[in-house]
């Protein structure tokens, strides 16, 4: 159901389940040149602690763009980007093993207030690219 | 100047020196040749900067110039939406003004329909036509408080010339892509410096 109405626009806004979509792309080598750059001020800026659990001190760089990408792409289908009023650790990305996206703190909230009740999400790579989408949904319409 | 290279300690610096420090984090973080990046260049569209990008020239500024760039409150301003009065606010002015009653699920539906849309659809379904004056003033009443949020935000004021074109694509609608280009071209190279010397006076003040 969710595709029918993902492909065609006009019964989306009939169904209305559809309340914001975010897709976002970052290359590895970008996310490699900026941990580079900043390293740990970087990390506190961007990531949740439990982002963090497990990665060491500092994350692969395939991971980071990875979480970037997840981040940016859940913001944008909330209508912002990164630069938005959300911090980026209020969008805590788990990306192995089955991704997963847990929003907090005014992040969550937002999603509240808009009615959402589930989040399609995931992530993928090609090449040196990892790209991520987000689907908000709401009142029980995705399968 | 200290040994660490930072500029935050020193009285009286001039744009040309922030804009000589800017320009060297943009070409470096933007790997675009230092001729490109001009004072009217905009970090979007002329510059090619991506969000990303936005993190890395944030934290690069902070920790040369010792200031701490509002990208957040910047991206929230870059919202088309901000740029038209709120649509409760218009649905009054139209009640009061021309006795139209739009209900509940007309405000949503034309909430983000832009001005003249809006207009035509009320003469439309009501048979009321608005003048092209009054969008024009309804838009120039959304664009004086979009221009206190740009002054507030960047410390510097709108140029009028861009007041003027967003208020007359305001009065038609706000949320066409020709809107929200001339917006982003706020996001000058100058508009960045202008900003740090306005923060680092106020820190040298304080």
């Amino acid at each position: 159901m969710w595709m029918a109405a993902f492909c065609n626009p006009l019964s989306a806004r009939e169904a209305d389940p559809v309340l914001g979509v975010g897709l976002d792309l970052v290359h590895v080598d970008r996310a490699a040149r900026l941990l580079e750059a900043h390293g740990e001020m970087l990390l506190r800026r961007i990531l949740h602690d439990n982002e963090r659990r497990g990665k060491g001190l500092r994350p692969p760089p395939e991971h980071l763009a990875t979480v970037l990408a997840a981040k940016e792409a859940f913001f944008k289908a909330l209508g912002h980007g990164l630069a938005g009023p959300f911090d980026w650790p209020q969008a805590e990305v788990a990306a192995e093993g089955g991704a997963t996206l847990t929003p907090r703190g005014p992040a969550l909230a937002a999603l509240q207030a808009r009615g959402v009740t589930h989040i399609l999400f995931n992530v993928g790579e090609l090449g040196n690219i990892r790209f991520a989408f987000t689907i908000l949904w709401r009142n029980g319409h995705a399968r | 100047m200290p040994d660490d290279g930072t500029l935050v300690s020193e009285t009286g610096l001039t744009f040309d020196r922030i804009f000589g420090a800017v320009r060297g984090i943009l070409v470096e973080t933007l790997g675009v040749p230092e001729e490109a990046v001009t004072p009217e260049a905009v970090l979007i569209d002329d510059l090619g900067a991506e969000s990303i990008d936005f993190i890395d020239i944030g934290i690069r500024i902070e920790r040369t110039l010792g200031v701490k760039l509002p990208t957040r409150e910047w991206g929230a301003f870059a919202r088309k939406e901000r740029g038209q009065l709120p649509m409760a606010e218009l649905a009054g002015l139209l009640e009061t003004g021309y006795a139209v009653r739009l209900s509940a699920d007309e405000q949503e539906e034309l909430g983000k329909s832009g001005l003249k849309g809006m207009c035509e659809r009320i003469k439309e379904h009501h048979g009321v036509e608005i003048p092209e004056g009054a969008r024009l003033d309804w838009a120039r009443r959304g664009m004086e408080r979009h221009a206190a949020a740009f002054e507030s935000l960047f410390l510097q004021k709108l140029p009028a010339a861009i007041f003027e074109r967003l208020v007359a694509l305001a009065s038609v609608d706000a949320y066409s892509e020709e809107f929200t280009r001339v917006l982003r071209r706020l996001f000058t190279v100058r508009a960045v410096c202008e900003f740090i010397a306005a923060r680092l006076a106020g820190q040298e003040e304080g």
